[in-house]
Formats: C-alpha cells, structure tokens, sequence
C-alpha cells in the first residue's frame, strides 16, 4: 500500500523528506516504503576520505577556505583537499542539506553540519569502526 | 635546428605587430586540459606568459623572463560559456584556490587558468570522481545528443544517396559532393562519439583504481575535428536545404555560401570580442553572438534560397522555350518525316550525362505529333551496365525517364542496327523504344509505330 511520506524535521527547520525516503516498485507494481534513511545520493553511501574530514570539521562552525588548513594539519598532511574539490564538495553539501551556511563575510562563508549531515557522519563512524572491530577480533 | 628555426621565424611573424605580445591560436576540450596546462607551461619557460584568452581560441601571451610555472586548467561547473566577466561565484572559487597558494591568470567561460611557482601546490581538482563527474556532466550529453542527430541525418542521406536517389547522385557534380560532405559529416562524428565513449570508459576505469584521469591523446587534432564539425554542420545543413529544392542552380550560390560562413565566423569572433571587453555577460552581447547569430544566419541563407528558387523558378518554366536550337525538315535518304523543332535541355553532367530533347512537329504532318529522346552517356561500365539492367527490367523509379513495359519488352529483329540493341514496348499512348550501345542509352518515345526506314533514319541521326 502507497504510504505518503512521512515529513522530518531538522534542527533548523528544514524539511528534508523526499530526500530521506525512497520509493520502489514490488512484484505486482505496487509502491513499497524503504524505512530508514537511505542516501540521498549513491554518491554518499560511503563517504570519500575528503569528504569524511570536511564534515568532521564543520561539526563548529567554520569558514569554507579555512578547511583545507584544517584537514592538513588533522591529518599531518596525508590528506590534502584542492580547493576546486572542495568547492564544488560544500556546494553539494548545502544542496543536499547536510550542512548549512551560517555566516557570510564579504566572499567568505561559514558552514555547520546539519542533523542530516551529522547522522550521514555518525553512519560512516559506525561503518568504519565496524572495519576495524571486524579486522581486530580477526587478529585475537 | 630546423625545427628551432622555423619556429623562430613564425615567432617573428606573430609577434610581429607588438613585440611584447603574442597570439596563438589553441583548441582545448573539456577533457583534455592537461595538455592546455602543458602548452602553457612551455610557453611560459619560452618567456610567454599567458595574458588572456579571447573568444575562446585566440590565446594572447605577454613577453616576460622566462619562468618555471605550473599550470593549472580548471573548469568551473558553476561558470557559465557565455560569462564574459568575473561573477561573485567566480571570484569566490578564485578566492578557494588563491587561499591554496595559486595565482589567478584568466579566464574563459568556464574554464579557469591559475599558476603557481611551487610544485608542491595542492592539486585544485584533487577528487578525480567529482573531476570527472564534472566534463561528463557538460560534454558528454552535448556530445551524444549532437552526434547522434547528425549520425542519423549523415545515415539517411547517404543511404538515400546511394540507393534511390543513386541516378541525380552519379548525375550530378553537386548531389555527389553533397554525399562526400554527409560521408565526412559521419566520420566527423563517429569519430567524435566514440572517442569520447572510449575516453569516458577508460576514465571511469582509472578513476576506480585510484588513478589521474587519462589525458586526451592528440588533442589539438580533436580540436581540429571539431572546428571541421562544425563547419561541415552549417555547410550541409544550407547545401542540403538548398539542394532539395534548387538542383543544379546551387552551383550558383555554393561559393558565396562557403565564403559567408567564413565572414560569419570573423563576425561572431568580433562581436564576441568586443562583447568581452564590455562586460556583456549571459544575457548580453556574446549570448546572442553564440544563439541568435547563426539562426539569423541560416534564416537569410533560407530567404536568400527562397529567393533564387522564385527566381531560377520562373526562368526554368521558360527553359524548354529558350532551348531551340534549329528548326528543319527532317530528311533522309529520302524518306520525309517532316519539318520539325528541336528543343533540348541538358540534366546531368558528371558520371552520367544525360540530356533529353524532343522532335516536334510543326504541323500536324504524317499525323506524328512528338519524339521524345532521353539520352544518357557515361564511360562507366559499372554504371552503364546498371542502367540497362534498370532499363529491361522496369526498375523505374531509378531510371526516371527509361521506363519500359516488361511484359510487352521485345527485341526487335529485322532492324539494321549491328552493334546496337533494340527492345521496343507499347504502352497505351506511346511506342518506346530502347537502344544502347557501350556508351549510350536512349530511349525514344513516340507517339506512332515506327517502320523500319523511319527507324533507321532516326537511329543513324542519334547514335552517330
């Protein structure tokens, strides 16, 4: 049975349903609800190392150039995120709604992660962490 | 050292009007900016620095000490290819990748140009997946929508050409030249199709393994191909809407037609230069340039078109008037067949030449009113062959012209035509007769039966 979606509300306010759920067809043609949070994009079921590392640093609010400094040094200069990529990353992020801008000083703009933004972090942790759980029990 | 020469002297030749400056001409794809990056780099260690990018093609450099840069060529999704000047999301990008310690240099349409003296300048495009991503998002729809329209108008015309239209195409000089520029348009694009689909596929593949995207290899000749595309788009486009309905008094407006597109594209480059210089963005000066230009073209080719077909039209009804040739008794050896006009038009002139004139009486003496003669020569066994096959077994709508009843088809014995043969046919108003030797094909219409001295009277005047 066809169940309409069932609306969400973020933090700030935002209604991010149509995003969050996705309809699929069964057997008999019939709409069939995937409960959830499913991606909102393929893109994003499992996060690059990049973009892992921005949306770790916007968890405080920070300005979008001051990033790449940030990731640099977090990570002793073995992840380096170019500016065009990073760009176009946070232009995504703010489509997608996961994370939002905050403050705007003349061509700089601050962002802070979202509720959307930190669950697809939280999500990518557990992943994570399950990798190395996984690969630690393997090795007792 | 002949190489190094050469080059010094086209040097001298370009930089000939400002010492200090340099313009050359370089293509660059979407996907094949590296080598761009690399042509810039050389140029820079050449003492040339690259000042700015004009409508798209024309690179001007400034004289500078010659310098280890590195270049960085970058497209900018959010750009757009009818920006003419810095938006704020532009400038914002510049401010991402200055802040990475690269210098902004220019500027076109969408792509960026930045430098930096250090090699160690974090990679602006370090995502290589969004990288791609982003040329696909932009060439490869374009690309494909493009090329298949093209493919397929290329495929029905060449298909047309070869099959029911073979006749006008082996007739005429134009048709044939308008099937090599649909053969080439196809190339054109095939070429095109697949080598991005190739490029596109092996991109793909890299970037799962985690590695650079492959950089088009002959790029400067892609580029070339496309320049070549893109003329031979308008060139058909106008050749085979001015075909269609003009035949051969094309040959007329041809040249114009090719010199106009070579005016248009100096006009287009013009006016999107002056438009650069003004600061006319997306909705400005270069937005029509690169839109509204070409479709006002193609609207006053298509009225000039019009035009000579109205023209060239009321001259032709008259045609068949303006084609006698003689007026005379038509005798021999003393059989009189009467007094007659000759009228005569020529149809084709290339593999094939054919020609048709008619015989008519002047009066309504011997009760033959007409003889219609379709001539058609051609020193091509292949073709020559091909057209008597069509002739004997009726294939008409290939022959147009030599068409005879297959049933009621006989050869006629008893005429005295040695190396010629004869099939004859009755229809219900008209007589036909079929002759060919190994050059010619005539076909003769007439409205009595022929006798045998008639005949022969005829068949010596025509095939000698």
């Amino acid at each position: 049975m066809f169940k309409p979606p069932v609306l969400t509300e973020t933090t700030h306010g935002d209604i991010i349903s149509i995003i969050n759920i996705e309809y699929r067809y069964n057997n008999w043609g019939l709409h069939v609800r995937k409960e959830g949070v499913t991606m909102a994009r393929e893109k994003y079921k499992t996060l690059t190392e990049q973009m892992f590392y921005i949306l770790i640093c916007l968890q405080k609010e920070c300005c979008g150039i001051d990033i790449m400094e940030m990731v640099q040094s977090m990570t002793k200069s073995r992840i380096t995120i170019g500016p065009g990529t990073l760009y176009a990353l946070l232009a995504d992020f703010v489509k997608q709604d996961f994370i939002r801008e905050t403050a705007v000083d003349g061509r700089k703009k601050s962002y802070r992660i979202t509720s959307l933004g930190q669950q697809m972090l939280d999500n990518e942790y557990t992943r994570l962490k399950s990798l190395v759980d996984d690969y630690g029990r393997s090795k007792k | 050292m002949v190489e190094v020469k050469n080059k010094c002297i086209e040097e001298v030749i370009m930089v000939v009007k400002n010492e200090n400056k340099l313009v050359r001409f370089h293509t660059f794809q979407y996907n094949s900016l590296t080598s761009t990056e690399k042509y810039l780099e050389q140029m820079a260690s050449n003492g040339w620095m690259l000042e700015e990018i004009s409508g798209g093609v024309k690179f001007i450099f400034k004289k500078s000490e010659p310098v280890k840069l590195h270049f960085s060529v970058n497209i900018f999704s959010e750009g757009s290819e009818f920006d003419t000047h810095l938006l704020e999301t532009n400038l914002e990008y510049i401010e991402y990748c200055k802040s990475a310690g690269w210098t902004f240099a220019c500027t076109s349409g969408k792509v960026h140009v930045f430098y930096s003296e250090d090699e160690n300048t974090p990679v602006i495009d370090s995502d290589p997946m969004i990288k791609l991503k982003t040329i696909h998002k932009i060439m490869g729809p374009k690309k494909m929508l493009i090329g298949s329209i093209m493919s397929a108008m290329a495929m029905i015309q060449i298909v047309y050409s070869l099959t029911v239209g073979l006749n006008q195409t082996e007739q005429s000089s134009l048709v044939f030249s308008n099937l090599v520029l649909w053969i080439f348009v196809l190339v054109i694009w095939a070429i095109q199709m697949i080598g991005y689909s190739a490029w596109y596929a092996k991109a793909k593949y890299a970037v799962k393994n985690g590695d650079p995207l492959p950089d088009v290899k002959n790029a400067d000749f892609r580029g070339f191909v496309i320049i070549l595309a893109a003329f031979s788009i308008t060139y058909c486009g106008i050749l085979c809407c001015a075909g269609i309905v003009l035949h051969e008094y094309i040959n007329f407006v041809v040249i114009p037609i090719c010199l106009s597109i070579f005016v248009l594209l100096y006009v287009s480059y013009k006016i999107m230069q002056v438009s650069e210089k003004r600061m006319i963005g997306r909705t400005g000066l270069k937005f029509i340039t690169l839109l509204i230009v070409p479709i006002g073209f193609s609207s006053l080719m298509f009225v000039m078109i019009v035009g000579l077909v109205i023209l060239y039209g009321a001259k032709s009804e008259n045609q068949n008037a303006d084609m006698i040739t003689n007026t005379s008794a038509f005798k021999y050896d003393g059989v009189e067949l009467g007094e007659y006009e000759q009228r005569y038009s020529e149809r084709g002139t290339f593999l094939i030449k054919s020609y048709y004139y008619v015989l008519q009486g002047r009066s309504a003496y011997k009760s033959i009113k007409s003889w219609d003669f379709y001539v058609w020569e051609t020193k091509i066994p292949a073709i020559h062959n091909r057209l008597i096959g069509e002739a004997i077994d009726g294939s008409m709508f290939r022959t147009m012209g030599i068409i005879l009843n297959p049933t009621n088809t006989e050869i006629m014995i008893g005429f005295d035509t040695k190396d010629v043969n004869v099939y004859a046919s009755q229809s219900e108003d008209d007589y036909e007769y079929l002759l060919y030797d190994e050059d010619s094909i005539v076909k003769l219409r007439s409205q009595t039966k022929l006798t045998k001295e008639q005949f022969d009277v005829i068949y010596k005047d025509i095939m000698n």
